[in-house]
């Protein structure tokens, strides 16, 4: 299994150094320049020049790239050119809550899509099965910043005007926290910074919510027809034994590998929502800095994602492993 | 939080029942010593980037700067005439070779918030790093005439310059940064050192708690801002907090999170102001908007053509349709709040008869009838673009080609990536035929990079504009220091203007900000938002 973890890790090298070379290929090719938010009637063009050589804009892009490269190389990611911080500590802010906001959404992916899908399976062709069917169509067809920005009209805002309307069910519309975070308990904090993930989360994972839910759904009904279900019935076993012990750990199987597929999705929806939310994540980073053309940020924020989403598969392939015994990576023992 | 700000909106609305008198009164009855405490959080679309004044670029953090964190030289009080602040007065002596020394005196009880005090050497030390090209200041434009800086004694400073009419302008603009902190730092390296970003220090009425990049800056009220000043703030904390979405930035606001909302969309004025806890706060900006006739292609050429165009263009609809009123049509480059604004020229008004009539007599002419005047071989047709993004231009966008339809000019329009139309509009072969677009007038107004024509190849000269006199006039401006002598020829700067009609100029922009009605104390005008920032207050009971 080591052995296996790190040929998969080597074999993503190269993967990552293609993919950072050809986005940077492609931001040099847009029309732009990252110095183009400095340029004002009142901002002389030697200073613009002297700011391209300060930031080594001024040489021809083989040597930039090479630069850049080397630099990347040592594990230095360079200084923004907008936000004038290095990057390093740009991300070392961020990372985490792009995690947080992505973490909170995955689990709730899996346990309102593993959940419904259970009950779809157990009660089909019901009329709730049918139902939730509809809803979960429904809901897949939103995009994300649509059903965020609906959110946070409806529960950020409207409800805030309605008398009869618990507290508990109206959210921030934007933030990690509130502007008196700091000067919070520790029960407080955490109360707070989870009434700032509920909106966000939501819009985050909703979508993928309803397509795990359709999986599970079934593959949890092509399980319960196999014949060892049918024994365990037979047994005399209750039927909520029957469903949550011996058939779900079968009917995971395929959903585990989902999580693989969903993680680079998060990401990517994560721009949008951050944006929507102002959360101050990854995807905002590199929206703003795809805007503003800010060249070092955009590719060390895409090297970012990109090992994310390597490790994300990678963690997939693992635990598929770990669920299904018969599956097993050549030189590795049986875990 | 969010359960006490409902029931302060209840109040609110009970309250405001009784009227406007009784607000101000109450507002009167609340005595000074109750009015320390609270926190105000102010919302926008802007992110600030940095602290530090030699890296910052946008007006936002300009502001930041100037009246919350540092203290500069002066101020502008509301006439836009120089008044002490950081210095306590100043002095001018003309030398023998015809320049100037201005010499500054400076408080000595404004201390940094390390403890240090803010001496004459802080301010020969970001003088000098401005100066030097290696630190690639923004602005270095702004001392283009000054010429060196020499500490007189540790609270005394003399500027050596050449003359010229709005020589203290910068030090309005300018705060002065802490040498003790900075000054070992190598020029090229200043814009990135993390004094900016993570740990400032300034000497002004807040001090600097905590920055999260994409999110927010904080800052607390400064207990020992000198008392020559003011002494302290009201507010407790003043919280910046960067939200990109305006649907989230509304509902923050209006959900009592957000007390301040800069910069509203005009069409969410009435929303805000139609609820008794918010109001918006207007008033006319430095920034105008207009077309930008590209001069090098044939159909712009002709100055009678482009006035045709502005005499076809219904500007008041403009303003009442994609700014909701809030603007005023203008009639040139001097916006109203600057002082050789042309009061008495009337702008051109909307007349689709003398459009047609001046077309024809410049020889466009709708010879086959499909609507669309041709000269010879050209046809009046061109397109208009403008950057995605900006609702209110894209309105413009279809208002325009609307009215000029009327008078057989075809206009296909079009929205392009903001980045990209920058880089074909300032390349020097012009890759546009007519944008639209704004600008900010300086209170220090020199529009030689607009229209000069030694500009042609610059990256401003959008109109490829080119007319003697007016170089003469701008060139005779820049340097007339008696104003009732430059007046006349700011004048006919903007005659000229509105005949040759370079640009057709839209509106002077009218800025709307909305602000809870908890929050006192708030006055903005042209010299910014945060003028009164120090000031602010919150009734005791109205505070979160």
């Amino acid at each position: 299994m080591n052995a296996y973890i790190v040929r998969r890790l080597l074999q993503a090298i190269p993967l990552v150094l293609g993919i950072l070379t050809l986005v940077f290929i492609i931001l040099q090719a847009a029309p732009g320049d990252p110095m183009a938010i400095y340029m004002h009637p009142s901002v002389s063009p030697e200073v613009l020049e002297q700011m391209r050589e300060n930031y080594g804009l001024d040489q021809p892009i083989h040597v930039q790239y090479v630069r850049w490269l080397k630099t990347f190389l040592s594990g230095d990611f360079g200084v923004s050119v907008t936000q004038n911080r290095p990057i390093a500590s740009i991300l070392a802010d961020r990372i985490p809550n792009t995690l947080l906001l992505s973490g909170t959404s995955l689990l709730l992916i899996f346990a309102i899509g593993i959940g419904l899908g259970i009950i779809q399976a157990v009660r089909q062709h019901s009329g709730l099965d049918h139902t939730l069917t509809l809803g979960a169509l429904f809901i897949y067809s939103m995009p994300s910043f649509w059903l965020g920005l609906m959110l946070i009209l409806i529960f950020g805002y409207k409800v805030h005007f309605v008398e009869w309307w618990p507290e508990a069910l109206k959210f921030p519309a934007s933030g990690m926290d509130s502007a008196d975070y700091d000067m919070l308990g520790t029960w407080g904090r955490f109360t707070d910074r989870l009434q700032h993930l509920v909106l966000p989360s939501i819009a985050l994972g909703v979508s993928s919510a309803a397509s795990v839910a359709r999986y599970m759904r079934s593959s949890m009904l092509e399980v319960i027809r196999q014949d060892y279900i049918r024994t365990a019935r037979a047994k005399g076993l209750p039927e909520r034994t029957v469903i949550l012990k011996h058939a779900l750990k079968n009917a995971l199987l395929p959903i585990i590998t989902l999580l693989g597929l969903y993680l680079p999705f998060l990401f990517s929806g994560a721009v949008l929502v951050e944006v929507v939310f102002a959360w101050p994540g990854m995807g905002r980073a590199i929206y703003d800095a795809i805007i503003q053309r800010d060249y070092p940020t955009v590719m060390a924020t895409t090297f970012v994602f990109a090992v994310m989403v390597v490790i994300a598969n990678l963690i997939a392939d693992i635990l598929y492993a770990v669920v299904d015994p018969r599956i097993r990576y050549e030189g590795g023992r049986r875990e | 939080m969010g359960r006490n700000l409902v029931v302060g909106a209840a109040v609110a609305a009970l309250l405001a029942g009784c009227g406007e008198g009784e607000r101000a009164a109450d507002s009167a009855a609340v005595p000074d010593s109750l009015r320390y405490g609270g926190t105000v959080v102010v919302a926008a679309l802007n992110e600030i980037n940095s602290m530090n004044h030699f890296a910052s670029t946008d007006e936002t953090s300009q502001d930041f700067q100037g009246f919350v964190l540092f203290t500069p030289l002066i101020r502008y009080d509301e006439n836009l005439a120089p008044t002490p602040y950081l210095a306590e007065s100043w002095d001018t002596v003309t030398t023998r070779s015809g320049g100037l020394v201005l010499t500054f005196s400076l408080r000595d009880d404004v201390k940094w918030h390390d403890g240090v005090p803010t001496s004459a050497y802080d301010v020969k030390f970001t003088f000098d790093r401005i100066k030097d090209p290696r630190t690639s200041y923004r602005y270095a434009s702004l001392l283009q005439l000054y010429d060196s800086a020499v500490v007189q004694d540790s609270f005394t400073v003399a500027l050596y310059l050449r003359r010229y009419p709005g020589y203290m302008d910068p030090w309005r603009r300018i705060s002065p940064m802490p040498e003790h902190l900075l000054g070992d730092v190598a020029p090229a390296q200043l814009g990135h050192h993390p004094f900016g970003t993570e740990s400032p220090v300034g000497n002004g009425p807040f001090r600097f708690v905590e920055h999260r990049t994409g999110d927010r800056w904080v800052f607390e009220a400064n207990q020992d801002f000198a008392e020559s000043l003011g002494g302290r703030p009201y507010l407790d904390r003043l919280v910046y907090r960067y939200i990109p979405e305006s649907t989230t930035r509304l509902a923050e606001f209006l959900a009592g999170e957000v007390d301040l909302y800069l910069v509203v969309a005009p069409d969410r004025v009435a929303e805000i102001e139609a609820r008794p806890e918010t109001r918006v706060i207007t008033y006319e900006n430095r920034n105008y908007a207009f077309v930008v006739w590209n001069g090098r292609r044939t159909f712009f050429q002709d100055p009678a053509v482009r006035r045709a165009l502005t005499l076809a263009i219904d500007r008041q609809r403009i303003v009442d349709v994609a700014r909701q009123g809030l603007g005023r049509v203008a009639k040139g480059p001097v916006p109203p709040f600057h002082w050789a604004h042309h009061a008495e020229l009337e702008p051109l008004k909307y007349s689709p008869d003398s459009a047609r009539m001046l077309l024809e007599l410049a020889g466009w002419v709708d010879e086959d009838g499909d609507g669309v005047r041709e000269n010879d071989v050209n046809k009046a047709s061109f397109e208009l673009v403008t950057n995605v993004g900006s609702p209110t231009r894209e309105q413009i966008l279809t208002l325009v080609q609307a009215d000029l339809a009327q008078v057989g000019v075809d206009v296909s329009v079009r929205l392009q990536e903001a980045q990209s139309l920058g880089a074909d509009i300032m390349d020097p072969g012009r890759r546009f035929d007519a944008s639209v677009l704004g600008w900010s007038a300086e209170f220090n107004l020199d529009d030689r990079i607009l229209f000069a024509c030694s500009q042609l190849d610059g990256q401003f000269q959008w109109a490829s504009y080119c007319n003697p006199r007016v170089d003469e006039i701008l060139d005779r401006v820049a340097i007339t220091e008696d104003r009732s002598r430059a007046l006349p020829l700011w004048h006919e700067y903007q005659e000229i203007l509105q005949w040759e009609q370079p640009y057709t100029f839209l509106y002077y922009d009218v800025r709307a900000n909305a602000v809870r009605e908890r929050v006192r104390g708030v006055e903005m005008d042209i010299r910014g938002d945060f003028i009164s920032v120090k000031d602010w207050w919150i009734a005791p009971a109205d505070r979160r």
